[in-house]
């Protein structure tokens, strides 16, 4: 059974006196243990896609089923916290918390169960993205972008969620990091059977994923290539 | 991290906002603390005040006949029924009457009134728990009080006050008397004839040290007697002078206490009735207050004016920094929405910031804002009784309390209940400020703050 899937979904935004459509009638469905890209042009919705699928807004007409059931039944915010992580842009770490504090707010806000020593659990997994434990306890200020968006997957993860969605992880970093958040993203869709949905512009970067969606604008629909 | 982890968290990196919240609820927690403080006080002083002076009715007879004399006393025992009737604590206190006595007893020289002085005066009461004892004024230390036999036949018996010589300005006691004493009083005409009226010292009473020296010293002299006691002097003395002159002494007034201000109507109803041609003066408690209480009430009266600047104050400010700091942590809400945080945790964190913050501003102003009231009623209280004393407002009542006194009784003391409502006035109305914007902000959309594009 896919994970996630979408039914119907149907999105627009304001555009003068009129409404423009966004999302019509989009069907797509997502499995475990493949790194999903999403491609499409400035504008054309991906990232409405992804706020959508990621529960931060809701859809005006579809749905989105989890393992089959109903994100709007689960509750968006029960579903954010214990069913899926979101990885950033901009990264959206909380600027006076440590690396480690991030991931551990995460670690205790979702219902998942987690390790009796959360800050142990916390720290492994910081580790297996690349954070040792002295830039663990750094201010987030005090860490590159590369390291901050380490930070955030391992947030994303900590969680021991089945489904990590990122939007444009890699669009403020440089080449050779880039490459190192994609590593990370492969591995676990592959290593770890998560489903990966990611956001990017790079056709390079999508050519590494299993599957590649790409919006048209015309139709404001997919187009699923693999 | 629980919330109040998270909470103490941004507490501790933000400490320019933290001081900027601090100061600013600790101003107006001054302001509103010496608003409560001088509030409670002038409250406290007249509730002081009204125990002290109590509601009295005076039945006044100075004009009045000797017929009307005779049924005075009749009203006297309907008086006294009221008195069983109405429950009512107070004495019956008749105007006092003069014994003369030799200054010897037994062979031992005796002080009364006065040295070199043998007039003594003796106070009626109507009842064993008399006002003075029931208000624990003095307590009997030797001997009793009287008994319902000695009351209710007028018996010369007498309670004194043991330290009665050091109300005479003497620095020790030096009365000299004991239980079982029988003073050798007479009452005298005013042609000198004389007849014996020996009283028998039955108690004697010590004065309590709670009271103010001032409070104390009219104590020293106030002895007292059955009501009857003294009345039958007042015949004893008209019998005497009818014989040769035609002038009758009388009670000259006759003062009712009453323990509670809700007596005070249903009495006067029967008093007016019975003593139609006896002038009535009323010392209402209520009305006596509202003769001295124009300072205190001018400053009581801004006070609550005060007290509800600073109320409208303290949630207008606290509002507006809450809705100013959350919308610098719009990200920061939008962060943990999309973590799925509950909204109510978040907002629970967001009072626990403000709560902790703004309380210990509250706190710390508990003192300083109780000087504070101190120092801007005593300026008040200056203007007010220089005022009075031009307008000539200040009036005396029966306990002779007038507005320096008034003032006198003006206690700036803190007490835990006016801290405590303080502090559950003032937690109510951060709680209040701080919850309605945050349950605003957590309803933002996190796709707005936390993804910029399309």
């Amino acid at each position: 059974m896919n994970i996630l899937e979408t039914k119907n979904l149907y999105f627009t935004y304001p555009d003068g006196d009129q409404r423009k459509i966004i999302l019509n009638e989009v069907n797509v469905s997502f499995d475990k243990g493949k790194f999903y890209t999403i491609l499409g042009a400035s504008g054309s919705g991906k990232t409405t896609f992804l706020s959508l699928i990621a529960a931060l807004d809701k859809p005006e007409r579809g749905e989105i089923l989890f393992n089959g059931e109903a994100i709007e039944k689960i509750g968006y915010e029960k579903y954010r916290r214990d069913d899926i992580g979101i990885v950033f842009q901009s990264y959206n770490l909380i600027p006076y918390m440590n690396s480690l504090e991030n991931v551990m707010v995460a670690m205790s806000i979702t219902d998942n169960e987690m390790e009796k020593d959360m800050k142990a659990q916390a720290l492994r997994i910081l580790e297996s993205v690349g954070i040792d434990e002295n830039k663990a306890k750094r201010r987030i200020n005090r860490l590159s972008g590369g390291e901050q968006q380490r930070v955030a997957i391992a947030r994303a993860i900590s969680t021991n969620v089945d489904v990590i969605i990122a939007d444009e992880p890699t669009g403020n970093l440089d080449g050779k990091t880039s490459e190192m958040i994609i590593d990370i993203f492969k591995k676990l869709a592959h290593e770890q059977n998560k489903c990966v949905i990611m956001v990017t512009h790079s056709e390079k970067i999508a050519a590494e994923s299993d599957v590649v969606l790409k919006l048209n604008t015309d139709t404001q629909n997919f187009e699923v290539t693999s | 991290m629980k919330q109040w982890k998270r909470a103490f968290k941004y507490l501790y990196t933000h400490k320019s906002k933290v001081l900027l919240l601090f100061i600013t609820v600790f101003i107006v927690g001054n302001l509103f603390m010496s608003a409560l403080v001088i509030h409670s006080s002038s409250m406290n002083m007249e509730a002081l005040f009204k125990n002290r002076i109590k509601s009295t009715v005076i039945l006044s007879d100075k004009d009045v006949s000797i017929d009307d004399r005779l049924d005075l006393y009749d009203k006297e025992a309907v008086a006294a029924d009221y008195y069983n009737r109405l429950s009512i604590y107070e004495t019956l206190v008749s105007e006092y009457h003069p014994l003369y006595s030799s200054l010897e007893v037994d062979g031992r020289n005796i002080c009364l009134n006065k040295p070199n002085n043998s007039c003594y005066y003796f106070f009626g009461v109507a009842n064993s728990d008399f006002f003075e004892l029931h208000e624990n004024s003095i307590e009997i230390t030797e001997g009793r009080s009287f008994t319902e036999e000695e009351l209710k036949n007028g018996s010369p018996v007498a309670v004194l006050a043991k330290d009665l010589g050091r109300g005479n300005f003497f620095e020790n006691d030096i009365s000299n008397f004991q239980v079982g004493d029988i003073i050798p009083f007479s009452i005298i005409s005013y042609d000198g004839k004389k007849v014996e009226y020996p009283v028998e010292i039955i108690g004697l009473f010590d004065i309590s040290d709670k009271l103010s020296d001032e409070n104390k010293y009219p104590l020293y002299f106030k002895s007292f007697m059955p009501y009857k006691a003294v009345t039958k002097q007042y015949d004893i003395q008209n019998e005497l002078n009818t014989q040769n002159n035609p002038i009758k002494y009388s009670p000259v007034q006759l003062t009712f206490r009453l323990a509670s201000d809700n007596k005070m109507e249903e009495f006067l109803q029967r008093a007016e009735t019975l003593c139609q041609s006896t002038r009535l003066q009323i010392f209402h408690s209520d009305a006596e207050f509202k003769k001295v209480q124009r300072p205190i009430m001018a400053i009581r009266s801004l006070a609550d004016k005060q007290f509800m600047i600073c109320t409208i104050a303290l949630i207008t400010i606290i509002s507006l920094l809450v809705i100013l700091f959350l919308e610098e942590r719009k990200h920061e809400i939008g962060i943990y929405l999309a973590l799925g945080e509950r909204k109510f945790n978040i907002i629970v964190q967001v009072l626990l910031e403000i709560i902790t913050v703004g309380m210990l501003a509250i706190l710390l102003s508990i003192g300083s804002g109780s000087k504070l009231g101190e120092v801007i009623s005593n300026k008040m209280l200056e203007v007010q009784i220089q005022e009075d004393a031009k307008s000539g407002a200040n009036e005396l009542n029966p306990e002779g309390i007038d507005l320096e006194k008034l003032i006198e009784m003006y206690d700036y003391s803190i007490e835990q209940d006016t801290v405590l409502f303080m502090m559950g006035i003032c937690f109510i109305i951060i709680l209040f400020s701080a919850t309605l914007p945050c349950c605003y902000f957590v309803n933002i959309i996190p796709r707005k703050v936390l993804m910029e594009d399309l």
